[in-house]
């Protein structure tokens, strides 16, 4: 089958696609072709060598259509603990989804995901965020911005302006039940605060699904039509006006 | 009469304040609230004819019987449009 281009950019690449949800190929040009079968295998044919690089790409949308392949329901969206709890921040690029995250990571808060959440559902159809671990990627501004010194953090890979930031409480090892999903915008016409209708939410989770556009389409898109109602039954869904600069950032977390 | 029945190419639900459709094989989205809701959740249930829906809604809502008929006749050719809703 022909790989078609997806709207996935990552570093100025941009990934392609052929397949089924099932067969899955993700191609990207000079860093690694990918393989996911049946929810069980990732076969990784890489085509850089730098092996910082390859991870970084292994780790997101590769792996991702793994997760989608088991029933995982993945969302282009940064995450966090509070209080037991699953925070999710969701927006365009620019909305301040990792930045957001950077805050909270800063303020004491364990970081769930920074770039991809994964949402699984219980027995009762409830949903949960999979905890990915202590460490999220922050750009050099964000660190400036929240008085992060870069001179103590490791640099990534995926750019030169990029680091890692650990969260070094006590970190999660289940699953943590989804509370709050922010759907962040910059627009002063959308307001501040609004609480969103089902038809609304469904929309929006369909619009930051973070994998080929070319899964949505009948069998799964059902499947994400189930789950995005699951979604919206157990969790409040809210549209929110991201504070602007770092200083009222940092205050809104600490009021959250 | 015509009778009027959902499409195989829909799934929706009802969640109180409205209903979500989605036409999986479009991949379009809609939503219905009020009268809509009404006569989408009955057409869900069983075969139909535009003289029983008018019946049904004219039970929950104060208006002219032609006016809710010419009404729920477009919201009909809507559905039938989108082909969410198919004729028997």
């Amino acid at each position: 089958m022909q790989p078609t281009p997806t709207r996935i950019y990552r570093s100025g690449k941009r990934a392609f696609f052929a397949g089924t949800l099932a067969d899955a190929h993700l191609y990207w040009p000079d860093i690694a072709n990918y393989h996911a079968i049946g929810g069980h295998t990732l076969t990784v044919d890489a085509i850089t060598q730098d092996e910082n690089v390859l991870k970084l790409f292994t780790e997101a949308e590769a792996t991702g259509l793994l997760l989608l392949q088991q029933g995982y329901f993945l969302l282009h969206a940064s995450s966090v603990v509070v209080d037991g709890r699953a925070y999710v921040f969701c927006g365009t690029p620019g909305a301040g989804k990792s930045t957001t995250v950077a805050a909270f990571v800063k303020a004491g808060y364990a970081p769930l995901a920074d770039d991809m959440t994964i949402i699984g559902f219980d027995n009762d159809n409830k949903a949960f965020v999979v905890p990915q671990g202590p460490s999220i990627k922050i750009w050099d501004t964000t660190a400036q911005g929240l008085n992060i010194d870069t001179a103590d953090l490791k640099p990534c890979f995926e750019g030169h302006n990029k680091y890692y930031y650990q969260y070094e409480g006590q970190y999660p090892t289940e699953p943590i039940p989804l509370e709050k999903i922010y759907l962040l915008h910059r627009s002063k016409r959308l307001g501040l605060t609004r609480k969103l209708k089902t038809s609304i939410i469904v929309f929006e989770l369909l619009k930051h699904f973070p994998l080929p556009h070319q899964l949505l389409k009948s069998e799964y898109l059902q499947t994400h039509f189930k789950q995005s109602l699951a979604i919206a039954q157990s969790a409040s869904v809210i549209s929110q006006k991201r504070p602007e600069g770092y200083d009222k950032l940092q205050k809104w977390i600490m009021g959250a | 009469m015509i009778k009027y029945k959902i499409s195989g190419q829909q799934m929706s639900s009802n969640l109180g304040d409205e209903v979500v459709i989605l036409d999986h094989k479009k991949g379009f989205y809609y939503s219905l609230d009020n009268v809509g809701q009404m006569v989408w959740d009955y057409i869900q249930k069983q075969t139909t004819t535009l003289d029983e829906l008018v019946v049904l809604v004219e039970e929950k809502y104060d208006v002219k019987v032609e006016i809710l008929r010419t009404d729920i006749q477009e919201l009909l050719d809507d559905l039938l449009k989108e082909k969410l809703i198919e004729i028997v």
